[in-house]
């Protein structure tokens, strides 16, 4: 081989080397740079420090210098402007809808201190909660595994004047058992069964027929198995019977309509008295009602979110002709469009005392919401 | 002689076009697994702060001192004069710290300090209190007076978690 030849070869081998090493090099390059945008891109998971100095605002909002503010035990007003006096602000950004739809969650117990009882909790005095209650039960929920198919949520009223009648009525029937109760401020309470057990509470009377065999006087049956029991506080017909006549003081259906009436909270429809749905009670269930349609993927419309009378009709009326149907199906299609929340959660007590020398805990949650899925 | 050169010369090539072959796997390789790690890490990405106290024990400190016996004489009057936690006020410390924050805290520890010898740590509190906070601890520190000269601190040790646990 010539010099001359072995010469070109050689430069052509140079060339391929720099082409190869610009074509390692950019590979290298846009890797790093990749790299940079993966990291860099990817937003800081804030919501502990979050927690932690909402915790703090809160617990120092209640209490100073070892003693409980005045004013806030047993104050509805506070409990109402609790944001406001606790100068919290959750409205001052919109990312991912923050405005449309509360991101966080703030529950707030006051309990006498009892040495005798674990950790010191004593009964539970006064409770403010505010926030969107499915991070809560997203958080409670978190770790559960789905044990069943659910297509159905069943809305019930209880036929009770508070929520502590009607805890202690499902804790004396053995076969009547839900997931959820709200009461009537919108407090949602945890029923006896758990999303992924099967609740009684939309049963069929015994030989009563199944409405897809016979039409009249039927149940559709084997709804419990695959639905969500929700009652809401409420005492439907307040005139109705003999326990809700004594609601109104005795006296003859008269008297008790006036006495509803006057009450403020009966409203007439077809000549009986119903306990009207506060607005603050709808509002939670609707709440409540998103965060399941989105946990189980179950459309939102009438023939998927039923009251307890379209599976029993006849024998059940329950929610009842009070109840806003259209408003709450409304709502729950807008507060289902956000997706479904996870957050770690926080939960922390601190012991203190009112200016008597009475013994108090505080216990404080503090959720800051993420949306994780089904991001609109 | 030239054909020998020229055999020997192509594998010599072949030698080295085996390196680099082998060296551009290994860096792609390298580059993929880079991502991936990167890929993996974005996913808990978190703020590491330092959190020197914490608001709700200090507050938990301040009601347990504040709080009165039947006798109507508060905590740290009873520490102050009797130099050392007693039989009302010890129990009701390890109900509040170490029940209360059991959940938060592997281990708190409450003891007392002062000028003099006599005032360091005595019976009544090592009963409640065993042993002390080994690891990096947090300390909510309250210094009762005694007098113009005599001071005794009530130190209430927890380990430090807010960097750790973010």
């Amino acid at each position: 081989m010539s010099k001359g030849k072995l010469n070109k070869m050689n430069k052509k081998g140079d060339k391929i080397i720099s082409v190869y090493w610009f074509v390692i090099l950019f590979i290298v390059a846009g890797a790093v740079a990749y790299m940079a945008y993966l990291f860099y891109g990817a937003p800081y998971n804030a919501r502990v420090v979050e927690e932690r100095i909402l915790t703090n605002q809160i617990a120092d909002c209640l209490s100073e210098g070892g003693y409980l503010k005045e004013g806030i035990l047993g104050n509805e007003n506070f409990k109402e402007n609790f944001l406001k006096e606790c100068n919290l602000n959750f409205n001052v950004e919109d990312v991912y809808g923050w405005k449309e739809q509360e991101q966080y969650y703030v529950s707030v117990g006051f309990y006498e201190f009892d040495a005798n009882m674990p950790d010191g909790f004593g009964n539970e005095l006064f409770n403010i909660t505010k926030g969107n209650v499915n991070l809560k039960i997203a958080e409670d929920l978190k770790n559960l595994e789905k044990k069943r198919e659910v297509d159905r949520i069943v809305i019930h009223y209880t036929e009770s004047p508070t929520l502590r009648s009607a805890e202690q009525e499902f804790r004396s029937i053995e076969s009547k058992s839900i997931h959820y109760l709200v009461d009537k401020d919108g407090r949602i309470v945890k029923g006896e069964k758990d999303e992924n057990e099967k609740a009684d509470h939309a049963g069929c009377g015994i030989g009563r027929p199944d409405c897809s065999e016979s039409p009249d006087n039927c149940c559709v049956r084997g709804v419990n198995e695959r639905s969500m029991g929700i009652e809401l506080v409420n005492l439907g017909d307040m005139c109705g019977d003999e326990t809700n006549k004594r609601l109104c003081n005795f006296g003859n259906d008269e008297t008790c309509k006036q006495i509803c009436q006057d009450i403020g909270n009966g409203i007439e429809i077809q000549g009986q008295i119903w306990e009207k749905y506060p607005d603050e009670q709808v509002n939670a269930l609707s709440d409540l009602v998103a965060g399941i349609v989105l946990r189980y993927n179950i459309p939102v419309d009438r023939e998927h979110i039923i009251g307890h009378d379209e599976v029993d009709p006849g024998r059940k009326v329950d929610p009842g002709p009070a109840f806003p149907w259209t408003e709450f199906i409304e709502q729950v299609k807008q507060k289902a469009k956000g997706g479904v929340y996870v957050s770690p959660g926080l939960a922390r007590s601190f012991y203190v005392l009112d200016k008597t020398g009475k013994q108090y805990t505080v216990q404080i949650s503090a959720i800051v919401g993420k949306k994780e899925k089904n991001e609109a | 002689m030239k054909l020998k050169r020229r055999i020997l010369g192509k594998r010599a090539q072949i030698g080295e076009t085996i390196t680099w072959i082998v060296a551009t796997v290994i860096i792609i390789l390298i580059v993929i697994f880079s991502i991936f790690v990167v890929g993996f890490v974005r996913k808990d990405k978190r703020f590491y702060f330092s959190c020197p106290r914490d608001l709700l024990v200090a507050k938990s400190l301040s009601g347990f001192l504040l709080t009165e016996n039947d006798s109507e004489v508060r905590v740290f009057e009873q520490i102050i004069s009797e130099g050392d936690l007693n039989e009302f006020n010890a129990p009701l410390s390890v109900k509040i710290f170490k029940e209360l924050y059991k959940e938060d805290y592997s281990a708190i520890d409450v003891d007392l300090r002062g000028l003099q010898p006599t005032l360091l740590r005595q019976n009544v509190e090592e009963k409640y209190y065993p042993g002390s906070v080994s690891s990096a601890t947090t300390e909510e520190r309250i210094y009762l007076h005694k007098d113009k000269n005599e001071y005794l601190g009530v130190f209430l040790s927890y380990p430090t978690k807010c960097g750790q646990e973010s």
